[in-house]
């Protein structure tokens, strides 16, 4: 294996002076890929926000709602904010051995089947349900939960001094363009995905 | 209200310093302040720890501004994630992302009264463990790869043991789900409908057999009858289809018996996805009954030895844990597991020349309180 890689190295230390004449920007992109890996330092860099994940760019204020029907994405029933970064396993049981016994008698396996099969809430299941908070908000709900984020940084950086409230009032604007304007961003007062990327505001959707 | 820690569950006490106006007695989450606004949620409680006056006041703008459900906490030792439960000054950590073993204490109550039970029973009604358990899962930022649910019995609590189990797979859907019980209940086919109808979440059951003959086991777990009910249990878990661990611990009353048990299981048990053999924590009951649960392994290594033989005839696959290496016979340490709880792997001192110490469980961090699980000896060379 170190072998293979010593002779890799080798073989794109010879590609280089290659890829020098052609300028950058000509690169074939397998030659382009070559080059990230040689290149330790060039971490291809993920925005907190991609321009897909932010549902409301255009939202200008708590009155106007003309740009909610052009920016309806298909953002559908199945987002809920649950994050979901599972974390290192740290015990692996061991697997069991291949001849390990199976004995499944057919009558319980039937009903076994039967049972998850069916989606029938039992009692403990409703109340589970009725319980947790694990909901899909509306599309008003998101609005106002990114724009109480908003209005929190803002507070916290110390460019806004309203009441966070989730409406994009006129204050609410005023401090968003403050904040383009330091960021040297066109000051347009809309929560655009550069706007929350430099906030550090995760885009609810 | 108390704290203890339970089977598994072990509880940080941090002294701090936080904002007038947040709740004690009630869970929150520990947030960075630049990350606070993009984890803010109506119905999330966040402390933000701050380290100066300044960040201190930029959270109390934020609290002037109308936001109820935010609060400030500064203490050593606090970390971004943590779930906490404000108490007299104190913070008590329910759950620390960096942890390696995640555990959830849902009831302090138990059936069954263990020679060597590591944390003794109460009866006190303890229901509010149930609602801080919901309130730590709904808090959690991201989902562990396992979390056990813990007691006391947590099928004492009926229902609720279903409730919290649909929670965590609501919000985590990912996380694995291990429930220590000794199953008793589950042989009553009502409490076993309630809790194993249409269940889908991934749930792993760690039920304890001490034994082959209803005297053996009753004795261990000090409750007569209890045998016959775990066994209807395991066959009600079987029924549904569920991931069983049968696990015991090495204790004399035992490992007297260790052999037929692990006939028995080999015979009428076949559908459990493993034998964990644990050794014995000298904590709790433990310490009480020490001529019935301290043992010296070493002296007992023919029993382990005919015991690992005959569960690999019976293709039982099996785990020993909690013992250091030196403990065991040498043909058993490929089935030794290294612990998975933060305090298990402690060494002691003879430890530092041993050649296997890389690969060892070691002890329980108490071990200098109660005993050993065996004379510690380092293994200095390894014959091949």
């Amino acid at each position: 294996m170190s072998k293979f890689i010593t002779k890799l190295s080798l073989f794109l230390v010879g590609i280089v002076p290659f890829a020098g004449k052609g300028g950058a920007t000509g690169l074939p992109p397998e030659e382009a890929a070559w080059g990230i890996l040689n290149e330790p330092s060039a971490v291809p860099l993920r925005p907190l926000n991609a321009d897909y994940d932010n549902l409301f760019a255009g939202h200008r204020s708590h009155s106007s709602h003309r740009s909610h029907s052009s920016h309806y994405s298909s953002s559908s029933g199945s987002s809920s904010y649950t994050p979901v970064r599972p974390s290192v396993p740290s015990y692996t049981p061991p697997t069991p051995s291949p001849a390990a016994p199976l004995y499944v008698p057919s009558s319980s396996a039937a009903s076994g089947s039967s049972t998850s099969s069916s989606s029938v809430p039992v009692r403990g299941a409703a109340a589970a349900a009725a319980s947790t908070d694990v909901v899909s908000l509306t599309r008003a709900e998101k609005l106002e939960l990114q724009i109480m984020r908003v209005q929190i940084k803002l507070t916290s950086l110390g460019l806004y001094s309203g009441a966070i409230d989730g409406i994009m009032g006129k204050s609410t604007v005023e401090a968003l363009k403050l904040f383009q304007d330091l960021k040297r961003f066109p000051a347009t007062g809309l929560m655009t995905t550069d706007t929350l990327n430099a906030l550090g505001v995760p885009a609810v959707n | 209200m108390g704290y203890a820690r339970g089977h598994g569950v072990e509880m940080r006490k941090i002294s701090v310093r936080h904002s007038s106006w947040t709740d004690s007695g009630r869970v929150c989450r520990v947030a960075a302040l630049d990350e606070a606004a993009g984890e803010w949620e109506p119905q999330l409680r966040l402390l933000v720890l701050v380290h100066n006056s300044d960040e201190l006041a930029s959270v109390s703008r934020l609290h002037d501004a109308g936001l109820q459900n935010i609060g400030w906490i500064t203490g050593a030792n606090l970390m971004p994630g943590d779930i906490v439960v404000l108490r007299d000054q104190h913070a008590f950590v329910l759950y620390r992302e960096s942890d390696i073993h995640h555990s959830l204490l849902l009831t302090n109550r138990c059936n069954s009264y263990c020679l060597m039970c590591s944390q003794p029973p109460t009866r006190h009604a303890d229901e509010w463990l149930v609602d801080e358990a919901l309130d730590v899962i709904h808090h959690m930022r991201n989902s562990p790869a396992v979390l056990g649910l813990s007691g006391g019995e947590p099928l004492l609590l009926g229902a609720r043991l279903r409730q919290v189990i649909e929670a965590i797979k609501a919000r985590h859907p990912e996380t694995r789900i291990d429930v220590l019980t000794n199953a008793r209940l589950l042989g009553n086919q009502a409490v076993a409908a309630s809790i194993l109808d249409g269940l889908n979440a991934k749930v792993t059951w760690l039920v304890p057999l001490y034994g082959h003959a209803e005297f053996f086991h009753d004795f261990v777990v000090q409750a007569p009858g209890a045998f016959e009910e775990t066994l209807s249990g395991l066959l009600a878990l079987q029924v549904y289809r569920q991931t069983v661990q049968l696990r015991t611990v090495l204790i004399e009353p035992v490992l007297t018996v260790l052999p037929e048990l692990c006939a028995f299981i080999g015979r009428n048990l076949p559908f459990i996805r493993e034998f964990a053999l644990m050794g014995c924590e000298p904590i709790g009951f433990a310490l009480a009954n020490r001529e019935h649960c301290e043992v010296d392994l070493a002296d007992w290594s023919d029993t382990l030895l005919q015991a690992g033989k005959t569960l690999r005839r019976h293709t039982v696959p099996f785990v020993l844990m909690n013992t250091p290496l030196c403990a065991i016979p040498r043909l058993l340490w490929p089935d030794a597991a290294m612990s998975i709880s933060d305090w298990k792997n402690v060494y002691a001192d003879e430890c530092s020349q041993c050649a296997v110490k890389p690969d060892c469980p070691g002890l329980f961090a108490w071990h200098e309180r109660g005993w050993t699980p065996s004379r510690i000896l380092p293994i200095v060379e390894l014959a091949s």
